[in-house]
């Protein structure tokens, strides 16, 4: 029997491997944080109303706690927006926040095909004195990315939208790694590909962590994973990535 | 409301719509909402299903909402004659009909209701065929014709946004109370089309009543009681605003949402009730020049006047990075009808949206609608310039330097469940009975996933199987990393639980740092160690760790579905001359046509007497059923046919 020398690794640590080099490159640091998160640093503080649908049963993992407090299981990244942050301000702040921060997410949704109950994004925060930030630094942000990763010139357009922690909120689409925005079977014949949220940090979000909104303000983005990876290589089922099945990640 | 009728959204605007919906579908996608499809009606109207976001069901959440939306975005004018030049002032104003009962009067602090208004008409001839205009209306946004002062209310709801509701005047019982409902209160709604229904209310609910009974469910679903119908004469509508939290609240319990129940979940302004109340005025005269309006119903629980926003030309070039120009700036507010006031010096603003929407409160959602509207696209990228890093969190270091270790030594990576059947940690409502807990342990995990793949050896090429997973474990206060490591066979020969530990010592050896073990096991061969143990020992020692590239190129990297369906297996071995290489037979077999062919490999090969001998292994699967020998020997007979044509001699 040949036997194989080199194993394989998830395809989700060969895009988190690949993206940290690229974000180096441009001065991004990786950080990293819980999964079992306060009330605080999943919704408080990024702005999420008290009675925000997204805090429901339905859409959260809350937890049972002995002293009844009350714990989630992050459902973005996010949080770590907010713990970056509080570390900064104790620094003198002269060097800007750049920062990105993979990990696993998790939302109480029925799984299927498309949809698990957790799930890995990709989050990225700048925070800057204000004259240095701006919806231009994040579009150049998010493009470089993907043009590293998908290694061929990519560009996104922003759509406007809603999340309570951005100010203004962006939806990103990317021109189709496939065929470029000629119209193929993965983008759906539209050219473009959802990725994904973004957006300039809500300033009731900066102070909450104690950055003074007035002096400073940033942007950030949140990506899955999950789904890159699927468009990638045509992986037909999310929950193939999370069943401990070897003949899928022997393929990556 | 899901559809927007592009007809009646026109009659709102001055200047044409684009004739092409794709523009209109591309350019309000990217500015305003999403459209997620146009349908085309037998009248030739498009009717436009739209995403209206959370922020904006106060302003946009109705034709003449979206309309003004539309005149923003294609830069049309705003013909805003359909608010009435009606004073109110004018109407005999008899609070008295209505009464707002607290009951404790503490529940009054919850604020349940923001404004009550209501119209007291007399003489109306509810017989009257309802004008097609206006079924043309009802229908295109999702309603159905009722009768003349049901479709009356839904001319409120659709094309202004506001709610509304009428009751036979005749069919009250004293005066119009709203109040939170009795525990157990029992409130039979209009089921429309699902039909009536009958429901029992708890007192986080808030019912519109009369002195007898509860008449509807407020800001969600009218009821049986005072319903109109075609003898109707006299009635009182009801216009008002409740508390989204509590109109949310009571949706969830029951079960029932409506066109209502969601724009009062989101919230609209106090101004876009009063507004409603002069065109519902209007409205009543227009449909039924004899009826005559009685009284009119008014009544405020919350005073507030519309913001101004205070904002510099500084503040919202900041965000767009590139310079507007004022003139710019303001050119773009008023598109929306903003109001804005410029100081002398030009560079500072103060801007109030207008009187619907409840998301202009701060500087950021001022910059926020310039630069929408200015258009994201003309925002072109603007490179940030940052010195190189690789000070990235340690743990992170860490998982990556190991991750690549482990593979380089031969072992595959799995991710297995988070959600498992036991643990300290556990769910208040979870997916499943069996997925309640976080799990605390990888151990129990890569025990089922090494059953699991033994079934799979043949198609994995390998005859040892050696993976391993990184994941994070819970407990009871307290989250860790765990790396659980497995090598075995299902021969049992090898002690390969001594193999995974020099693996992992050799590893770490080029940190400087050992393991402790959290859990083994001989047989199978499974270690599990903390790497939070690992990183304090790196942190004690101020060990740093390499961060380490994967020298892949993602692109190259070809993914094949899993079939569900069983594999079948066939060796075939043959005598071969002693310089005979593999690689020409792995490229012919693949080429004989087969059906079903998975893949083939060589798995054994030695000499004997001066003669060379080769075993390789052919795999068939189907995508889509279960194969059965006799399909597989057709397929073999064609590859025996191919060796013998080259002869080989098959052992």
């Amino acid at each position: 029997m040949q036997e194989k020398k080199v194993g394989h690794l998830h395809p989700m640590s060969l895009i988190i491997n690949c993206v940290t080099e690229i974000f180096q490159k441009i001065g991004f640091r990786v950080v990293d944080g819980p999964e079992l998160e306060t009330e605080w640093y999943n919704f408080d503080a990024l702005n999420v109303s008290k009675d925000h649908p997204a805090r429901d049963m339905q859409d959260t993992f809350w937890i049972e706690t002995k002293d009844g407090s009350r714990k989630v299981l992050r459902t973005q990244t996010s949080n770590m927006q907010i713990r970056s942050m509080e570390e900064w301000v104790k620094t003198d702040m002269s060097e800007p926040l750049a920062i990105i921060a993979p990990g696993k997410v998790y939302r109480n949704e029925a799984t299927d095909a498309t949809h698990e109950a957790n799930f890995y994004q990709l989050e990225g925060l700048f925070v800057d004195k204000k004259e240095h930030v701006s919806v231009g630094n994040l579009k150049w942000v998010i493009e470089k990315m993907l043009t590293d990763l998908f290694n061929r010139p990519i560009s996104i357009r922003f759509r406007s939208s809603y999340f309570p922690f951005v100010e203004p909120a962006l939806e990103v689409d990317m021109s189709c790694f496939r065929c470029d925005g000629a119209g193929c079977s993965t983008c759906k014949q539209s050219g473009y590909i959802e990725l994904g949220g973004s957006g300039m940090v809500h300033p009731n979000t900066l102070n909450m962590c104690g950055i003074d909104s007035l002096k400073y303000s940033g942007f950030a983005f949140g990506f899955g994973i999950d789904r890159i990876i699927m468009m990638l290589y045509g992986v037909e089922d999310i929950r193939l990535l999370y069943n401990g099945d070897m003949r899928f990640t022997s393929q990556f | 409301m899901k559809r927007y009728s592009k007809k009646w959204m026109q009659t709102f605007v001055e200047g044409k719509f684009p004739e092409d919906d794709k523009i209109i579908i591309e350019e309000l996608s990217k500015k305003s909402f999403e459209v997620e499809s146009v349908e085309m009606s037998a009248d030739g109207d498009s009717l436009f299903e739209i995403k209206v976001l959370p922020n904006r069901v106060s302003d946009a959440m109705s034709l003449r909402g979206m309309a003004r939306e539309f005149s923003a975005v294609f830069d049309l004018k705003w013909n805003d004659k359909n608010i009435p030049d009606i004073n109110l002032e004018d109407f005999k104003l008899n609070n008295e009909f209505y009464s707002p009962l607290f009951s404790p009067l503490s529940r009054r602090e919850e604020m349940p209701i923001y404004i009550f208004s209501g119209v007291k008409v007399n003489n109306f001839d509810n017989s009257k065929e309802t004008p097609e205009w206006l079924k043309d209306i009802i229908l295109k946004c999702g309603g159905r014709s009722i009768n003349l002062l049901v479709d009356i209310t839904n001319l409120m709801l659709f094309s202004f946004g506001q709610p509304a509701h009428v009751f036979d005047f005749e069919k009250l019982n004293g005066k119009i109370v709203t109040r939170f409902a009795n525990n157990e209160e029992e409130i039979e709604l209009l089921g429309g089309k699902i039909g009536d229904k009958k429901i029992t209310l708890t007192t986080d609910d808030f019912v519109i009543a009369d002195e007898k009974q509860a008449l509807s469910l407020a800001g969600i679903k009218g009821g049986k009681a005072a319903e109109v119908d075609k003898n109707t004469k006299n009635a009182f509508f009801e216009l008002a605003n409740f508390n989204g939290t509590m109109i949310r609240k009571t949706t969830q319990r029951l079960g029932i949402r409506t066109d209502a129940s969601k724009i009062f979940e989101n919230g609209i302004t106090i101004y876009k009730t009063e507004n409603v109340l002069k065109i519902l005025l209007s409205t009543i005269k227009e449909m039924d020049k004899n009826a005559e309006v009685e009284f009119i119903v008014n009544q405020k629980f919350e005073n507030k006047s519309p913001k101004w926003v205070e904002t510099t030309l500084a503040h919202i070039e900041n965000y767009a990075g590139i310079p507007l120009g004022a003139e710019k700036v303001v050119e773009l507010l008023k598109k929306q009808n903003f109001e804005v006031d410029t100081d002398e010096s030009g560079a500072n603003f103060k801007v109030k949206g207008t009187d619907e929407r409840l998301d202009i409160n701060i500087a950021e959602d001022i910059a926020e609608e310039v630069l929408r509207l200015y258009g994201f696209d003309n925002i072109g990228s603007k490179a940030l310039n940052l010195p190189i890093t690789t000070s990235h969190n340690k743990r992170f270091l860490l998982e990556n330097f190991l991750k690549i270790k482990l593979m380089d030594l031969g072992y595959t990576e799995i991710f297995n469940y988070t959600f498992v059947d036991s643990g300290e940690v556990k769910l208040k409502a979870g997916l499943a009975e069996d997925k309640m807990f976080l799990r605390d342990n990888l151990f129990s995990g890569a025990q089922k996933a090494l059953v699991k793949n033994y079934n799979y050896l043949p198609i994995l090429e390998i005859e040892v199987v050696k993976f391993f997973e990184m994941g994070s474990v819970f407990f009871e206060g307290r989250e860790e990393k765990y790396l659980v490591i497995v090598q075995e066979d299902n021969k049992k020969k090898t002690k390969y639980l001594e193999n995974i530990k020099e693996d992992l010592k050799s590893i770490l050896l080029e940190l400087g740092v050992e393991f402790k073990v959290v859990k083994e096991s001989e047989n199978p061969a499974i270690l599990e160690i903390s790497l939070d143990e690992i990183l304090k020992e790196l942190n004690n020692k101020n060990t740093q760790v390499p961060y380490l590239k994967i020298e892949k190129d993602l692109q190259l990297i070809k993914y094949f579905p899993i079939s569900i369906y069983p594999f079948i297996v066939r060796d075939v071995a043959i005598w071969v001359d002693s310089n005979f290489g593999f690689e020409n037979l792995k490229q012919d077999i693949p080429k004989l046509n087969l059906q079903n062919f998975v893949k083939v490999y060589m798995f054994d090969s030695f000499e004997k007497e001066g003669r060379k001998s080769v075993a390789f292994r052919i795999i068939f699967q189907s995508p889509e059923r279960t194969l059965t020998d006799t399909e597989v020997e057709t397929e073999m007979q064609k590859i025996n046919n191919y060796l013998k044509k080259n002869n080989f001699e098959i052992r």
